[in-house]
């Protein structure tokens, strides 16, 4: 709590998952989308490696995980690695359609699109990705229709159609389900491709180094909030690398104040506050 | 010279006065409601001035009070100004200088705090220092020559008089002390022997160390051993026989030096700084280097755009092909101006072994006569300043185990006089250094003796003399059982070699019995770019330095062993070398597990062969190193950074540190 908020100063403020970080601007350099990174064997885990900045060599910390929370990447492929996994749901549950046609047993699979794995992620899973929002909606009509075929083709089959049923299964197969998959797929492809950290360059003692961000979110004043109202809300700040907490203007919340000397210090705490 | 007798406490007086107030106008300004004031001033100056005969100086400073109080309103700060450098040279033209010795300490004490003033005084003193010491070498072999003797007095004096003006009081007085002696030898009352040339070596010594004090902010350069040092000088002015019985007792009055003596040293000083500045720019060291990083670059991109396919293709056009050759001439010509910016001759890394063979020969009563070859021979500063501690253990090695005692030598047929050769050139690319003596040579038994009893070398192998030479490259081989007072201080030839193949060179012997041992140090001609090997190992790429690379092969099954179940081994060329799994060290996950599916490089490190495996080469690539950056200081088995030609980072792989690793593990 020793560096106070220059009320005076424009602040970087840095996103990190859903958290908002202050970085004084004084100290940044610039701004550039993220370069292929080279990683360095046998360094501390939040050295992620080196970009080639204009020629330069330039060290690249992933803040990420220097405040302690789970790396950008790994985000990425662990939403990649669920996804992979509805699609292989669909693909069994469609499976499981057919075995239950064939062996005329009754279908105990979602029949409901909400009530899938997929489909309650689906409902919860809320992004201000415009891109990623976008692409999502695609999903919404054939999975409902997938999922519409439980109760149509046990139709059929109750009523004894089991050719017109098998057919609509191998249609399925080939239509719908393929669909669904190729939706998967470019939708792994498309968090791949959105992952697009941005490096903010520091100043350093000796040289610049740069870290690694979600995203930009703007350059601001801010000014310093209150310690009672942040006692308030249970926020406590200890010794680490957040040394302060401000106060966006219009109230837009809270920004966690870095200070920026200690970062390449491996005995700082990340000192992020506790909830 | 009756004047000058009479009134120096008035001369020195005035001085003061008169820079005094330039100081002040130069700092204050002159403001309207200041210049009665000076004027007064002025016209106290003037009156004096004509009091103590300084006729043209009284004049000017009445002049200048005159015009002052005529002209209150007037642009006079630059006429001032002016005046009062006339003054300044009116005061110092009549012979007349601040006697140092007895000079009170000036007002103007910001002098001595201008950072910029004192590092000119420690790079000009420098100078002065290496250029008394080569002309004290030549004094040794003619001891009457006068040029040789004003050279050094002139350097001693310019010392004096640039520690004067910047407050170094020990300096001052130690180059005072010598200069009075070295006037002495001037006028024929002093006798250059070999004990007075170690007088005054000691003397160079000590303002060494005071300018060293200097130079890393001690508070007062005075370090130990002034007293000591001016003790011996005044001994050799008072003892020495030769010396009439007269200039002892004058002695104590400090006579300065004869006046024409000071007016040639000064303007001459003055003059030859004048060109100096003129001709040449003091540049910060980082700034040189990151203009050869990006001349390095340049040189880079260049060949890039060269070889781009597209480029190649229409390489049919003649305008094309043309341009392109002269662009690359010009990065060419641009690359090696910006390295002879950072070059060096190596004559001041000969001139320092020239004064520690003088020193050493006479303690060990060895006679040594050393010859240089090519000191004009360029290289770059880094390497010049690491090579220094090296070439000194060396050129120590050569005196204390290379030559023999004189009575020895004449046994055995031999000048009782042994020859030092230090010799520099370029070749191939690279720097060649030999330092050679024609001592008694290596002893090829002894050393495999020495080896075995180490444990250096087995008992049964069979080694080449080459082999056996590189035996005292090895740690551990120069040991207790021969400390002398110079050599053999427990650090031996492999902290030389390792310092050696710090800068990317190497260490060759040669000997023959009986009749000397030539080291020759190979070393490139810069620390910036090297030549590289680019290896893959998964998606990761590396540059393996092609200094250190030996050759490079897929193995054969049967060519790889387990020793101990532990360490993997290769058969190369008959002899077993370790392997080095390049993926398992860094934690990657590789093309292929397999050896024989791999590319083994056999690379050098600290002497040591052994085998590196990578999945592929991908080829050679001249790279710029660079370091990491910050927070990433010193990684183990890695040299630095490198942009590769599509604009990835690259790691350059240190050898020696990957080897070390591998060892300790």
């Amino acid at each position: 709590m020793n560096a106070t908020v220059d009320a005076r100063m424009p602040w970087v403020i840095v996103q990190l998952g859903t958290r908002l970080f202050g970085l004084n601007c004084s100290v940044v350099r610039e701004m550039v989308i993220m370069p292929e990174v080279c990683e360095v064997p046998g360094v501390p885990d939040y050295m992620r490696g080196v970009i080639n900045l204009r020629g330069r060599v330039t060290s690249l910390v992933d803040l990420r995980r220097r405040l302690g929370m789970r790396s950008s990447t790994e985000d990425t492929e662990s939403l990649c690695e669920l996804m992979e996994q509805r699609a292989q749901d669909h693909r069994r549950w469609l499976d499981e359609l057919d075995a239950s046609v064939n062996e005329k047993r009754a279908f105990t699979l979602a029949r409901d699109p909400h009530q899938c794995a997929f489909g309650k992620w689906y409902d919860n899973f809320k992004t201000d990705n415009i891109l990623m929002s976008g692409f999502l909606k695609k999903f919404e009509v054939p999975h409902k229709r997938i999922h519409a075929l439980a109760d149509e083709i046990g139709e059929l089959a109750e009523k004894g159609c089991m050719g017109q049923a098998l057919e609509q299964l191998e249609q399925a197969r080939t239509g719908i389900l393929s669909t669904m998959l190729r939706l998967f797929a470019d939708f792994q492809q498309l968090l791949r491709d959105s992952h697009r950290e941005i490096a903010v360059v520091l100043n350093g003692s000796v040289g610049a180094y740069a870290v690694s961000v979600d995203s930009v979110a703007s350059v601001e004043k801010l000014s310093e909030a209150d310690t009672e109202e942040l006692a308030g809300k249970g926020l406590e700040i200890r010794e680490g690398l957040v040394t302060s907490v401000a106060k966006r203007a219009k109230g837009q919340g809270l920004v966690l104040v870095l200070g920026t000397e200690s970062i390449l210090d491996p005995a700082m705490h990340s000192g992020i506050p506790q909830t | 010279m009756n004047k000058q007798d009479e009134i120096p406490e008035a001369g020195v007086g005035l001085r003061q006065c008169v820079d005094d107030l330039a100081m002040q106008l130069i700092l204050g300004g002159s403001g309207d409601d200041r210049l009665p004031e000076l004027a007064a001033t002025l016209a106290q100056i003037g009156r004096q001035s004509g009091e103590a005969g300084y006729g043209e100086a009284a004049r000017v400073a009445r002049e200048l009070s005159a015009s002052l109080s005529a002209d209150l309103a007037g642009p006079v700060a630059a006429q001032l100004q002016e005046g009062l450098a006339r003054l300044q040279q009116a005061l110092s033209g009549s012979g007349l200088e601040p006697e140092p010795a007895t000079a009170r300490p000036p007002a103007i004490a910001s002098l001595a705090q201008d950072p910029e003033l004192v590092a000119d005084f420690i790079l000009e003193s420098r100078e002065h220092l290496t250029t008394i010491e080569q002309r004290i070498l030549m004094l040794e072999r003619e001891p009457g020559n006068p040029d040789a003797i004003n050279s050094i007095f002139r350097g001693f004096h310019t010392i004096k008089g640039l520690a004067g003006f910047l407050e170094f009081p020990s300096i001052q007085a130690v180059a005072h002390e010598v200069e009075t002696a070295l006037n002495l030898a001037r006028e024929g009352k002093l006798a250059i022997t070999p004990s007075a040339i170690d007088v005054i070596l000691e003397s160079v010594d000590y303002l060494t160390r005071a300018i060293a004090a200097v130079e890393s902010g001690a508070r007062s350069e005075r370090v130990p051993g002034q007293d000591h040092v001016i003790e011996r000088v005044q001994a050799l002015m008072a003892g020495e026989p030769g010396v009439p019985a007269r200039a002892s007792a004058e002695y104590p009055v400090m006579t300065p030096p004869a006046p024409a003596a000071e007016a040639v040293a000064r303007p001459e000083s003055k003059a030859r700084r004048v060109a100096a500045e003129s001709s040449s720019v003091r540049v910060d060291t980082s700034k040189l280097d990151y203009l050869v990083d990006m001349v390095g670059e340049m040189v880079i991109a260049q060949s890039l755009v060269r070889h781009n396919q597209v480029v190649a293709a229409a390489g049919g056009d003649p305008r094309l092909h043309r341009d392109l050759a002269q662009l690359t001439r010009i990065t060419g010509e641009v690359q090696r101006t910006a390295m002879a910016m950072r070059m060096v001759p190596i004559g001041q890394l000969f001139q320092r072994a020239a004064r520690q063979i003088r020193d050493l020969s006479r303690k060990v009563g060895k006679q040594v006569e050393l010859v240089t070859r090519g000191e004009d021979t360029q290289l770059d500063k880094t390497i010049a300043e690491e090579l220094a501690d090296p070439l000194m253990h060396m050129v120590r090695n050569s005196i204390d185990h290379g030559i023999e005692a004189p009575e020895v030598r004449e046994a055995a047929g031999k000048a009782a006089q042994a020859n030092v050769t230090l010799a520099a050139y370029h070749r191939a690319g690279q720097v060649v250094i030999e330092i050679a003596d024609d001592g008694r040579g290596l002893d090829c038994s002894k050393i495999l003796a020495k080896a075995r009893e180490k444990g250096l070398a087995e008992d049964g192998a069979h080694l080449s003399e080459g082999d056996i030479f590189r035996l005292i490259l090895e740690p551990g081989f120069s040991t207790a059982n021969q400390v002398t007072d110079i050599s053999g201080r427990g650090v031996g030839m492999d902290v030389v070699r390792r310092q050696v193949e710090k800068l990317r060179g190497r260490i060759e012997i040669r000997s023959q019995a009986g009749q000397g041992t030539t080291f020759l140090l190979k070393l490139p001609l810069t620390l910036a770019i090297i030549d590289g090997l680019v290896v893959t190992i998964g998606r990761h790429r590396y540059i393996v330095p092609l200094f250190a690379v030996r050759e490079m092969f897929r193995p054969a099954a049967e060519s790889m062993f387990t020793v101990q179940n532990r360490q993997e081994m290769a058969l190369v060329r008959g002899r077993l070398l370790p392997v080095l799994r390049l993926y398992k060290r860094f934690g990657l996950t590789p093309r292929t597990e397999d050896p024989c599916q791999a590319l083994l490089i056999v690379a050098e490190a600290e002497g040591q062969p052994f085998c590196l495996m990578v999945d592929d080469l991908i080829g050679k690539q001249e790279v710029v190193i660079k370091s990491l950056g910050e927070g990433l200081g010193k990684v183990p088995g890695v040299a630095g950074g490198a942009i590769l030609g599509e604009g990835h980072v690259g790691l350059i792989l240190d050898m020696g540190g990957l080897w070390g690793v591998r060892a300790h593990a």
